[in-house]
């Protein structure tokens, strides 16, 4: 039997691991009784029916794959740069302060976009840039780090 | 009249010029960001919530209520010109919506909603105050068991009435659940599922989830395929409906205001879920169906009402009871615990000012939205013109830094983006985020209720079937799950939804 790799196969799969997941490190936590539960208890409970419903999607789906389609692209580039820019931000924010952490979250996630000319780019940046010091620096007096010194 | 009293006590909040001017800054805000496509309540709120933190809580609550109705009115705004639903909620309005603006009728279209919108919301509005205290005194006496089931089937309601199976939207919502685990034990102290990482000792902060989950992953789905926007705005000249317009509109705006205030009031259901209903209600109830599709004014009347009123009764629940019958209202009661305040039943009774003065400041927001809505219609057309490589930066910035100033804490964007990606992966595989979101929720609420009635039943299961409200709770949620089990009704389900 040869099976299709549809969008409720992957549910399944990726609902089916965390739920095993689940079990598995709901383990190291006491169980305790049904009368008086540990930390262990109700994570187990979740994962072991997470588990259950990731099997009845992976079965059924096998059994009958014209119920879903596959996945026909993945937007990586927009992916990547954004969650790139984000994570860079993160890193950032707090050692080199906000002016630099905004300016490197516009410009990496001006990569995950393909539009736009490079005079527009540096309008973005000084934009974005006033607008996060204006509103939250000095509208709001959210006492943010502003500059990398 | 106690309720006359109580209302008095409302209006008296919610006109001081302060609460006005945040009721105002909110329906304005909610408009803005409704008309904006790929731009939602709920991100708006989550990261909006960190500027509340310095109101008093009526302005913070008023001004946060306001974003969230007034998105509900934008969105027939971009559904209507545009074909683009500014909010999923508006995906029906499309339909006929956006077929009457290609026909030159696109002000009656959007007067018709509006004026449905303003009746539904109103409505709606009474019904909060109507419902909210009596609800709030049987809700007093509930203990855990009661509480467990009921949020047991907010969560089975939200799994069953999403797109695609129950078993996925079950699976969607145990996924929340599980994620919600990490953090300590409220119980016994131990950190669970933190992976010994200092910046999940508290767990998952609920605006890191939202804005991973709603604004990252909507952002790289938006950037993967060119949006075409075909704006219909020289179209836009006589507002004023024919008076057989009204005729044939009255009639589902009412049916709309009570599918969508029924559906409202049960946690779980959404506004999508209404405005679905009531459009498959029309247009089994015209005697020509098939006018619909191709610009029927029922078909913008009916759903765009429904939406509306089940985005005021949501606020039942969450008020009366505490339990945020979606993750737009679970913002709500995050900003209500941030200003020291705990949800619940006794929030009425301790803080009247609060609940009779955000009941007031809907009918004023509500009228606020008509004015703003249809003379300035051009000045909201002109923002869809605003080009998404402008917004999405914007949406970036604003993100970070709201999720950032929640607790000071850089780990938390990094968790974010970490949601960004799950959230996308979702959105591939169809996998309905709101349940998810409602689960996350719950969840915690679930376990420590569940924990606590089994402590309090010696470990006997019985207790949530002798109390005869829990049981009534949960034999809803049954009934819901063999209704969805049954082919016929699923088939009906994926139908209404489809056509959107």
């Amino acid at each position: 039997m040869k099976i299709h790799i549809t969008k409720d196969f992957l549910s399944g799969a990726l609902f089916g691991a965390i739920g095993l997941g689940t079990i598995v490190l709901g383990q190291s936590y006491d169980m305790g009784t049904a009368g008086n539960m540990g930390p262990g208890y109700f994570p187990v409970i979740l994962g072991t029916i997470m588990t259950l419903i990731g099997l009845t999607m992976v079965v059924r789906s096998s059994l009958h794959p014209e119920t879903s389609e596959s996945v026909t692209s993945w937007e990586i580039r927009p992916l990547v740069f954004t969650l790139v820019a984000v994570f860079t931000f993160s890193l950032l924010i707090e050692s080199r302060g906000l002016i630099v952490a905004v300016v490197a979250l516009v410009l990496i996630s001006r990569l995950a976009g393909r539009e736009g000319s490079m005079r527009e780019l540096a309008i973005m940046v000084l934009a974005m840039t006033l607008i996060a010091v204006g509103i939250f620096v000095y509208g709001l007096n959210i006492p943010l780090k502003l500059r990398p010194w | 009249m106690e309720l006359i009293q109580h209302l008095s006590l409302g209006f008296g909040v919610a006109l001081s010029p302060m609460n006005l001017a945040y009721c105002f800054a909110g329906v304005l805000l909610g408009t803005f960001i409704g008309v904006l496509p790929g731009v939602g309540p709920l991100v708006t709120i989550a990261v909006l919530l960190p500027l509340t933190f310095g109101l008093p809580p009526e302005g913070a609550m008023i001004m946060l209520a306001g974003i969230y109705y007034g998105a509900a009115y934008g969105g027939s705004t971009t559904a209507i010109l545009v074909n683009l639903p500014g909010e999923s909620s508006s995906a029906v309005t499309c339909i006929d919506g956006y077929q009457m603006a290609r026909q030159g009728r696109a002000g009656p279209a959007l007067a018709i909603a509006a004026i449905g919108s303003v009746i539904a919301g109103c409505i709606g509005t009474l019904l909060i105050a109507f419902v909210g205290p009596p609800l709030g005194a049987v809700a007093l006496k509930f203990g855990a068991a009661e509480y467990f089931s009921l949020m047991f089937m907010a969560l089975i309601c939200s799994s069953a009435l999403v797109r695609g199976s129950l078993v996925k939207g079950m699976g969607m919502a145990f996924c929340g659940a599980i994620f919600g685990l990490a953090g300590t034990d409220v119980n016994s102290g131990i950190d669970r599922f933190t992976f010994g990482m200092d910046g999940l000792a508290e767990g998952f902060d609920f605006v890191v989830v939202a804005a991973g989950l709603f604004a990252f992953s909507e952002i790289v789905v938006n950037l993967g395929v060119s949006l075409k926007r075909e704006v219909l705005t020289g179209r836009v000249t006589n507002l004023m409906p024919t008076r057989e317009d009204l005729k044939a509109s009255w009639k589902p705006i009412l049916r709309g205001t009570g599918i969508g205030s029924i559906l409202g009031v049960l946690p779980g259901t959404g506004q999508t879920i209404a405005s679905f209903a009531s459009y498959a209600l029309e247009r089994k109830l015209a005697k020509d169906p098939s006018r619909f599709g191709k610009g029927a004014i029922e078909g913008v009347a009916g759903p765009e009402s429904a939406n509306n009123a089940a985005a005021q009764t949501h606020f039942i629940p969450t008020l009366t009871l505490g339990i945020p019958s979606s993750a737009t209202m679970a913002l709500l009661l995050g900003a209500l615990m941030i200003h020291g305040i705990t949800p619940g039943p006794q929030v009425m009774t301790s803080h009247p000012e609060l609940f009779w003065g955000l009941v007031a400041s809907m009918w004023i927001g509500n009228v606020m939205l008509v004015i703003l809505n249809l003379p300035l219609v051009g000045l909201w057309v002109a923002f869809l013109k605003v080009p998404y490589r402008w917004l999405y930066p914007l949406i970036l910035v604003f993100s970070c830094i709201g999720i950032y100033t929640v607790n000071m804490s850089a780990s938390d964007i990094a968790f974010a983006a970490f949601f960004g990606l799950l959230g996308y992966v979702f959105l591939k595989l169809d996998c309905e985020p709101a349940p998810f979101i409602l689960g996350f929720l719950l969840g915690p609420m679930i376990e420590e209720n569940f924990r606590r009635a089994m402590l309090q039943s010696h470990g006997n299961l019985e207790v949530f079937v002798s109390s005869p409200l829990s049981a009534v709770f949960l034999a809803i949620a049954l009934g819901l799950v063999i209704l969805m089990v049954v082919p016929l009704v699923r088939k009906q389900k994926d139908q209404a939804i489809a056509e959107g």
